[in-house]
Order: structure tokens, then sequence, then C-alpha cells
């Protein structure tokens, strides 16, 4: 369980998130959703331990991962960001490697490297293995991370681990889109706590299973897809009114603009 | 972690050949050339078992031994502190004098020889080295403490960049006022020192670096993993478990050592640092524990090649080293930039 307890975070006068508590339990999709400037960023900058808030604090198994130690929270703590680039040339295979780095000391284990094969298959970048990073399209770079990131919090202990996503779609094609999301569904399990940032709302209303909306540094609204895509809350977020639909069969819910 | 082991069995193997070679060749030749037999007797007599030295063998010993195995390892130096400051500053164009080390010491070297001079201090054959060790460390204290911000209290990657820019050109007016204050014989010393020479090694010298040499190389290597995670930016190190912080401080700390003690003894020999770790990269990529042992090779067999041409060139005068190197190496460097990107 992952659990941010009254988080304010602070630039000169203007808070970047207010009073922000919500929970992220293991085996389930949490996505975070709300409009530019909404302090998602900001949110997984907090709970990754980057950012230490003004007030509040964020609280891994009933430990504040503020006081754990770098390389230990490295251990069960990943975060996708956006944008990686390498000032040198480095093979796909060292970058995804790297999500290794706080499992071993020295050289790598076979452990770590069937870790990395595996992740690498899984997100169809095997091919690419010894292509210079710097050289790979947008799309391929994000996959080659999500590799490194996944094999960061793979294998671990019995504790929780956490894998943080900012815009992990960015780049991707909607083949990749579905196809990254049906992949962390099934990496779903009981200690791994995925929390994300996505900008559309029709890949949160089908894969998320607790939504969290927010505008102004505030929580607006916090549950289930049902309860917080509404049109009343979109249109608070947004300032555009959606029509909602509900798809007969399946009862997948649709918001069109 | 190595992807194509091949590969780089092939250049290590090519490395270690290059080191044979050009050890044999700069034992070899110079102001006089020592022939093969001469060479097998002085190692002889070392162990006790040869007849008294001729003077060549006694030149081989006490000259062009030494003088060959300091420059192998003043060459190893400044390339692995290249590949260290490429890798903090995540930037290609950077090299080891950024961070103001070599400007340092060519302040502490222009201030002994003018107040030598003057003072008539007593001076022995540590002097100078010690001179110049102090002002590369005292410079390179003064960019980490210049660079700190007020506010948190750390350095950040581009301000360092801006203050070591800063403290260079401060300590570069230093050395333009000593040479123009100095006299004559004093202010040719400056400069010669600034363009670095060999000529002044001996075993002590041979000992020194060679400490300086092992242990920062040992360190280095074990910082080589997370200098790759650096290459991400520091808060995707970070985010690997990388502690930003203490590698910035180790990393700056390895460099003061091996500039400072190399410098110290050479004068400033520019373009090892900068060209040593794009040829490596250039043949088989960045992973910094190839960096690192390569250029610690590769530095050392380029820079003897260097000081054979300036030992041969006028001999028996010599050329002083900084000249060669900047000659042959900056073509050499444009040919290949230009040859071939970055690509594998």
């Amino acid at each position: 369980m992952l659990r941010a307890e009254n988080i304010t975070v602070q630039i000169g006068e203007k808070h970047l998130l207010h009073k922000v508590s919500a929970e992220f339990s293991p085996g389930q999709i949490n996505l975070i959703i709300g409009p530019n400037g909404a302090g998602k960023s900001t949110l997984i900058r907090v709970l990754s331990g980057q950012l230490h808030p003004k007030h509040g604090r964020v609280v891994l198994d009933e430990r504040g991962i503020s006081t754990l130690p770098i390389r230990a929270l490295a251990a069960r703590r990943a975060v996708l960001s956006q944008h990686i680039e390498l000032p040198f040339p480095l093979s796909a295979e060292e970058v995804v490697m790297m999500g290794r780095y706080p499992h071993f000391i020295g050289r790598p284990g076979l452990h770590d490297v069937s870790a990395v094969k595996e992740a690498m298959l899984l997100f169809e970048v095997d091919h690419l293995a010894s292509r210079n990073y710097q050289t790979l399209s947008g799309g391929e770079k994000q996959r080659v991370n999500f590799a490194r990131v996944l094999c960061q919090v793979w294998y671990s202990s019995a504790e929780t681990r956490l894998l943080l996503l900012d815009e992990p779609l960015t780049f991707l094609d909607i083949h990749y889109q579905f196809q990254f999301m049906e992949q962390l569904n099934q990496l779903l399990s009981q200690n791994l706590v995925i929390v994300g940032v996505v900008h559309d709302l029709n890949l949160a209303a089908r894969f998320g299973h607790k939504i969290v909306l927010l505008k102004d540094g505030k929580v607006l609204a916090h549950g289930s897809r049902d309860e917080v895509l509404t049109k009343e809350h979109i249109a608070d977020a947004f300032q555009i009114m959606p029509s909602v639909y509900h798809d007969p069969i399946t009862r997948q819910l649709y918001l069109l603009f | 972690m190595d992807t194509r082991p091949h590969r780089s069995r092939l250049i290590f193997t090519a490395l270690i050949l290059g080191v044979v070679v050009i050890g044999f060749l700069s034992l070899r030749y110079g102001a006089i050339s020592i022939a093969w037999s001469e060479i097998t007797n002085s190692f002889y007599s070392l162990m006790g078992s040869g007849d008294t030295l001729t003077l060549n063998e006694r030149i081989f010993l006490d000259i062009r031994l030494p003088r060959a195995i300091a420059c192998f390892l003043v060459g190893g130096s400044l390339a692995v502190s290249g590949v260290l400051m490429q890798g903090l500053f995540r930037n290609p164009i950077v090299e080891p004098g950024l961070i103001g080390t070599s400007s340092g010491a060519a302040f502490g070297a222009a201030l002994y020889f003018v107040l030598g001079a003057t003072f008539r201090i007593h001076l022995n054959e540590w002097t100078l080295p010690l001179a110049a060790c102090a002002g590369g460390v005292l410079s390179t204290g003064l960019v980490f403490l210049l660079s700190r911000s007020r506010i948190s209290g750390k350095s950040s990657v581009f301000s360092l960049l801006l203050t070591g820019i800063a403290v260079n050109a401060l300590f570069l007016s230093g050395v333009g006022f000593l040479s123009y204050i100095a006299r004559d014989p004093q202010a040719r010393s400056i400069t010669f020192w600034n363009l670095g020479t060999l000529s002044g090694s001996n075993w002590a010298s041979v000992i020194a670096l060679l400490v300086s040499f092992l242990v920062c190389l040992f360190w280095a290597l074990r910082q080589a993993g997370n200098l790759n995670a650096l290459m991400m930016g520091e808060d995707e190190a970070m985010l690997i478990g990388v502690d930003v912080r203490r590698l910035k401080r180790t990393v700056m700390g390895i460099n003061v050592i091996l500039v400072a003690v190399a410098t110290s003894f050479t004068g400033v020999i520019a373009f090892v640092g900068l060209i040593v770790p794009h040829l490596l990269r250039l043949l088989h990529g960045s992973d910094n524990r190839y960096l690192i042992t390569g250029s610690a090779l590769l530095g050392g067999i380029l820079l003897s090649a260097a000081d054979l041409i300036a030992r041969l060139t006028l001999a028996p005068s010599e050329l002083p080293i900084g000249i060669v190197t900047s000659l042959v190496g900056v073509p050499v460097f444009v040919v290949l930039l230009r040859k071939s990107q970055y690509s594998f």
C-alpha cells in the first residue's frame, strides 16, 4: 500500500499541491488525470521521493519513503519519466541493464541478465539490444525505458514495490498504447503498486481501476472510474461538457466531447 | 555490460600490443639509440649478475626507462581523467582542465619559477611538483566552493562548468602576470612548463605517478557504473539508486589527484584527455568500464608516441611534448570525427 498523506508543495506563494491525500493499492492500475498544470507530475515526483513536500509525507508499507536510503528505495521503486536522452552512445541493452543497478555491485549476475532479456522480450525491443540508444525512434526509446524500469522492480522480495509512470504513452502509436496498458494489466500482482499519469480520458476509462482527478493542486475526485469520470467532474476540471456512454454489452465507459 | 565481447577483446589485445611496441620503441630510440644488448645488460646488472654499467646503460636506467614509464603514466592519468570529466558533465567537449586543476597547477609552477629566482628559496627536486600540485588543488577547491548554491549547498553541473571557466581565466591571467614581471630565463621556464615536458622524469616521480595512477584507476573503475547511470541525467541516476552528490565529490576528488600529480611533474599537456575517450567511443561505445580501462592504456600509448616524436624531430634537442600532442592530435581527431559518426 502506498499512501500520500496531506501533501503540500509550494513554490513561493503558489501551491503546486495543496493537502493532497490519496491511497494507491497494489494489484490494480491507479491513474492520475487532470488538466495541464493540475500537479500530476508534481505528485509523481513526490510519490517517487524525488521531491520532498513542504508538509505531509508519503508512506510505503507503513514507512515514510524519505527515511529509506537512495539505493534501498531504488530497489523497490522505479519511475518512467518522459524524454530520456543520452549524451553518449550506449546500446539499448546497456540502458535496460541500468534498471538492475540497484540490485548488484560490480558485474551483473545471471539473474540480472535474464531479467533484462525477459523485459526486452516483453516490450518487443529484444531485436534492438545492440543498437545505439541515441539512434532509436521516440517510440523505441520509450519502450526501451519501459523495459528498464520494469526490470528495476520486477523480481524483488516480498516487500511492496512501486512502479510510477509519468505520461508513459507519449510517443506511442495507438497499437503500442493499448499493448502497453494490456501488459500493465498482466503485471498486476499483490505486491506491486502501479501509479500512472495519462492524458487520454478514454484510456483512463478503459484501463484505470482507480482514478485520481486533480485540479489546481487539489484532489477533485478519487475512486473507481464510474465514480470519477462523471459529466460533472470532467466539466469542472476541463471546462468541457462530455457525453458519457456505457457500452451495452461490456459496460465499458466512453466519453465523447 | 559488454554486449559484444569479441570486439572488446580485440580492442584490448590491440591496446596491450600497442603498449609493448611503444614501450620498446621509446626505450630504444631517443637522443642516442640504445642497442638491445645494452638494454638487456642493464637489466642483468640490476639483478646483480651483469658487468659494470657503460654510459649508455646508465642513460638507459637513469633517464630513458623512468622517462618512458612516467610518460605512459601521465598519458593514462590524463585520459582517465578526461573520461571522468566527460561523464560527470555529460558533455563530450569537456577536458580534464575544465574544473581549474591544470591552470592552478600552472600558476603554482609560475609562482615557483618567479619567487624561487627572486628570493633564492632553498629548492630541491620536489619544490616544483609540490608548488604545482598545491596550485591545482587550490584552484579546484575554489571552483567547488564558489559553485555551491547558497540555498541548497549543492553544486550543479552547470554552475561548476561556469565557475570552472571563470577560475581558469583568473589563474591563467595570474600566470600571464607572473611571466610578464619575470626576468627572461624565468619567463622561458614558465612558457616551457606550460607546453609540457617529460625531460625531468626520475624514479621518484615515477613512483609518485604510479601510486596516484593505480589508486585513482581502481577508484575510478568503482564509479564506472554510476557514471553510466549519470548519462541519463541527475534525476534519473538518483532514481536508479545513485547518490549523485557523493558521486560528484568522488569523481572530482579522483580527478584532482590524477591531474594535479600528472601536471606537477610534466607541465600542462593539452589534448590527451579530450581525444583519447573520443577515439575509444568511436571504436566501441560509451560504457564507462570499458572507457576507463581503455583510456588508461591508450592515453599512455599516445603520449609515449608523442614523446618519441618530440625527442626525435629535433634530436639531440627536443620539442615540448604539448606542441606535439596538439599538432598531431588535432588533425587526427578532426579526420576521425568527420569520417565516422558515433554509431555502432
